[in-house]
């Protein structure tokens, strides 16, 4: 029986990353995220005029990762930097990717006042409820009675204060234009999460105001579990204290295909 | 083009006329956060930017201010932020980040009375932190230090293209008095077209036909830190070279010499006057540019006179670079006054009158 | 444009919405178009309405060195408060002018020359409260013509503007009768016209 030979291709890198093999750990889920992220730079053609901004923490190389313009911002500032970016060029498309303690701590400022300046930028925010790059340290996510290295009788919220819902928080302000959380623990739920990124980034280029898209995301090594585990333990602690759904969705986005 | 009156002596407060260099000199973009004596300056870009399409942002706090600079200034617009003492120090990591990254930016630092909260009057005692880098790091910055509103203005305008040329952070350094006082200016008719500029090839604004670009101050791999840190020493060696600036009065025959910048300085022109009609050889030195340090001119003084008074409004900060490039060639005395208590004419004829009496004796 | 050499530093206090820092300004400005150099300062205090308010300004045919008054040759002083802070800060044969509605407190020292002006009465007797500050420049200008109010009013004009052309006359008004208050009201010490206006 021939086999019959197709040249199209089904599957390939997205042109928006570049061939280089990335540094996080294994069965992270950063590594899923930077490919939505890409994959909807390609589908709507943002490349050529996408400013990204890295953060400070475990995707503090993202710069490396992108095949458009980079900017490494210091720890929390990126929606300050985006800021600047976008006021005096509005024509391009900036993006920041930033983890929790660099979004919801040390950053929290500076996002709270982009989302309320309805500032024309997206972010892709990363909440795995740790600080992985520095040791695995409570992050402003970490759940109650989660352990972490400097919560090593589980986060005590007299003690250690209580998470932070981002998408929650931000959605009290008036300047939102999209706010969704997803997460990326099985493939219906990573396309999903794709279908947020496009809707933040399609918002942006409408220029309807700030979009966020919180990612629950999995820290195998911070957590001491095994990949598949993490996924599992996201879905079952992470999930019911951050659900997953659309907070802000602007009318009229065009979106869909 | 704004729209104030050009070519003709006008009235201009020290932090307007800086704000209108900065739009003369084609910065498009400011981001600041209140602070006295600084407010002229936002309170200007936000009435006049407008007026050439330029971009104002209040920010939330100093510390965005300086990283919407940041990104500003790496999609390769003119761009600058102001502040006054406290708030320069909260954006001192930015700059250092800018430094780093290599990106041109200008920042006006009205200082007032320290240390903490201090006061709002008029001090000098943010030099240390001004011409040694301020933040964390190998880095300067290129610091400027008029003593008028008219040279507020000019040193503001050619600021920028200080900036450009050695892909730094320069900061111009003046005070609550010189922020806020009027004198008359001639605001220059030609003003600087943005869209005229050179091209910032490094700047990240879309890798359309070209290599994308990275804008960055992280380097894992400890040579490669270094190479960039010995690249951007290189520049401040050639800054050194080209961009010392003094002015220099009386100083032919001078037995005492006074060196001093901005405010400072001007109270010594004043005591220096009366000192001369007293018959006292004395003359002044006055570094414009604090940073480079005008080293060779001040050694070269101090193989010149007997004695040098320096007069800073701080507890002696300006007096330790100066001893330290007089290296005992001749005594060197502190005339300093902290907290925002400006130095009086009298004080200084005193003191000039002490140096002296101490000279003959 | 003058030429004849003058070097005068003058200090106005009072307290905020008693035109202070405007009066300041117009003399200024007035310096400014007679080609003089000039250093107009404020004070550095918080912002605070009806708060102590007080601004110097240099006038000189020469360069100015020093932007910070130490001790005024002229003090122009509208309210009790401001004599109690700066009632010290001036030169032993300074020129005081006291609006003596509000400042009931004299100098201890014979040397100054003190000009007692009412000039919030009489700035009320010509139905506008807002102009006892031109009336207070009209008095010190009579007695020391740093500046002459020609000037003065000139810059008044451009200050109103169209929108406050009203101000204008009242604003005239207010000079003259500060100038002819300082000509008619009590003086006390050696007053002489124009005496301590020194030249560089």
């Amino acid at each position: 029986m021939a086999v019959q030979k197709r040249e199209s291709a089904i599957f390939d890198r997205p042109q928006a990353l570049e061939p280089v093999r990335m540094h996080y750990c294994p069965g992270c889920t950063h590594g899923i995220v930077h490919r939505l992220v890409a994959e909807v730079m390609d589908e709507l053609g943002l490349t050529e005029r996408a400013v990204g901004i890295a953060p400070v923490g475990c995707a503090v190389f993202a710069y490396n990762y992108f095949t458009c313009d980079m900017i490494e911002a210091a720890h929390g500032r990126a929606p300050a930097v985006a800021t600047g970016v976008k006021r005096v060029r509005p024509d391009l498309f900036t993006f920041t990717y930033q983890g929790d303690g660099d979004l919801a701590s040390i950053g929290i400022a500076e996002t709270i006042h982009a989302a309320a300046r309805a500032e024309n930028i997206s972010i892709v925010f990363i909440n795995n409820a740790v600080y992985g790059m520095t040791g695995g340290q409570m992050a402003p996510t970490t759940l109650p009675g989660m352990v972490t290295s400097t919560t090593p009788f589980g986060r005590d919220a007299k003690v250690a204060g209580n998470p932070i819902r981002v998408c929650e928080l931000l959605a009290a302000l008036d300047g939102p234009a999209y706010l969704a959380r997803v997460a990326v623990t099985s493939p219906s739920r990573v396309r999903e999460a794709k279908q947020a990124i496009q809707k933040a980034f399609q918002a942006q280029l409408e220029e309807l105001g700030f979009s966020l898209v919180e990612v629950l995301s999995t820290c195998p090594t911070r957590w001491g579990m095994r990949p598949q585990d993490a996924l599992d333990w996201l879905e079952e602690n992470m999930v019911p204290y951050y659900p997953l759904r659309e907070f802000v969705v602007p009318e009229g986005l065009r979106v869909g295909r | 083009m704004t729209s104030i009156p050009r070519g003709t002596r006008i009235l201009m407060r020290g932090n307007e006329a800086v704000a209108q260099a900065a739009i003369d000199a084609g910065c498009r973009a400011f981001f600041g956060y209140p602070i006295t004596p600084q407010n002229q300056v936002p309170d200007y870009f936000a009435r006049h930017m407008p007026e050439v399409g330029g971009v104002f942002l209040q920010a939330e706090s100093e510390v965005a201010a300086i990283n919407m600079v940041y990104g500003a200034a790496a999609a390769g617009t003119r761009v600058m932020t102001a502040s006054s003492s406290p708030g320069i120090s909260l954006k001192q990591e930015g700059i250092s980040y800018l430094a780093q990254s290599e990106l041109p930016c200008v920042v006006l630092n009205i200082m007032r009375g320290g240390s903490g909260l201090g006061n709002i009057a008029p001090a000098q005692a943010d030099y240390f932190q001004s011409v040694k880098g301020g933040g964390h790091g190998d880095y300067r910055t290129l610091v400027l230090a008029p003593w008028s509103v008219q040279e507020l203005y000019n040193l503001t305008r050619e600021a920028f293209d200080i900036a450009d040329r050695y892909r730094n952070p320069v900061l111009i350094l003046g005070d609550a008095l010189l922020g806020q006082m009027m004198e008359p200016i001639t605001i220059p008719e030609e003003v600087v077209d943005p869209a005229r500029l050179p091209r910032k090839t490094w700047a990240t604004d879309g890798a359309k036909d070209r290599p994308r670009n990275i804008i960055n101050s992280l380097y894992i791999e400890e040579p490669q830190l270094e190479k960039v840190n010995l690249r951007i020493d290189a520049r401040y060696e050639e800054a050194a070279r080209k961009e010392v600036r003094v002015a220099e009065e009386h100083l032919e025959g001078a037995r005492l010499a006074v060196v001093a910048y901005g405010t400072a300085a001007r109270v010594a022109v004043t005591a220096i006057e009366e000192a001369r009609s007293g018959g006292m050889r004395v003359g002044l030195l006055r570094p414009i540019a604090l940073y480079p340090f005008p080293s060779d001119e001040i050694a070269s003084l101090a193989d010149r006179v007997d004695a040098i008074l320096v007069a800073e409004l701080s507890l002696g900060q300006l007096v330790e670079d100066v001893r330290l490039v007089v290296a005992g060639r001749c005594p060197v005395h502190l005339l300093g006054r902290s907290g925002g208590v400006v130095i009086t004419p009298a004080d200084m004829v005193e003191a000039l009158r002490g140096l002296a009496g101490e000279d003959r004796g | 444009m003058s030429v004849e050499p003058l070097y005068h530093e003058v200090l106005i206090a009072g307290f905020g919405g008693q035109g202070i820092v405007s009066a300041g300004n117009l003399l200024a400005s007035a310096a400014l178009a007679e080609g003089r150099e000039v250093v107009w300062a404020p004070s550095y205090g918080p912002e605070m309405r009806g708060g102590p308010v007080h601004c110097t300004v240099i006038v000189s045919s020469e360069r100015i060195g020093s932007p910070e008054v130490s001790l005024a040759d002229s003090l122009l002083l509208m309210d009790a408060a401001s004599m109690q802070r700066f009632g010290e800060r001036i030169k032993p044969t300074g020129l005081m002018v006291l609006n003596s509605t509000l400042v009931s407190a004299r100098p201890q020292t014979d040397s100054l020359e003190v000009l007692e002006v009412p000039a919030t009465e009489t700035a009320e007797a010509l139905g506008d409260p807002r102009v006892a500050n031109v009336i207070m420049l009209g008095a010190f200008l009579e007695a020391r013509p740093v500046v002459s109010p020609e000037s003065v009013f000139e810059a008044v004009q451009v200050f109103a503007g169209k929108a406050q052309a009203g101000l204008v006359d009242v604003n005239r008004e207010a000079l003259g009768r500060g100038a002819a208050l300082a000509r008619e009201v009590a003086v006390r010490g050696s007053f002489v016209r124009g005496s301590s206006v020194r030249g560089s």
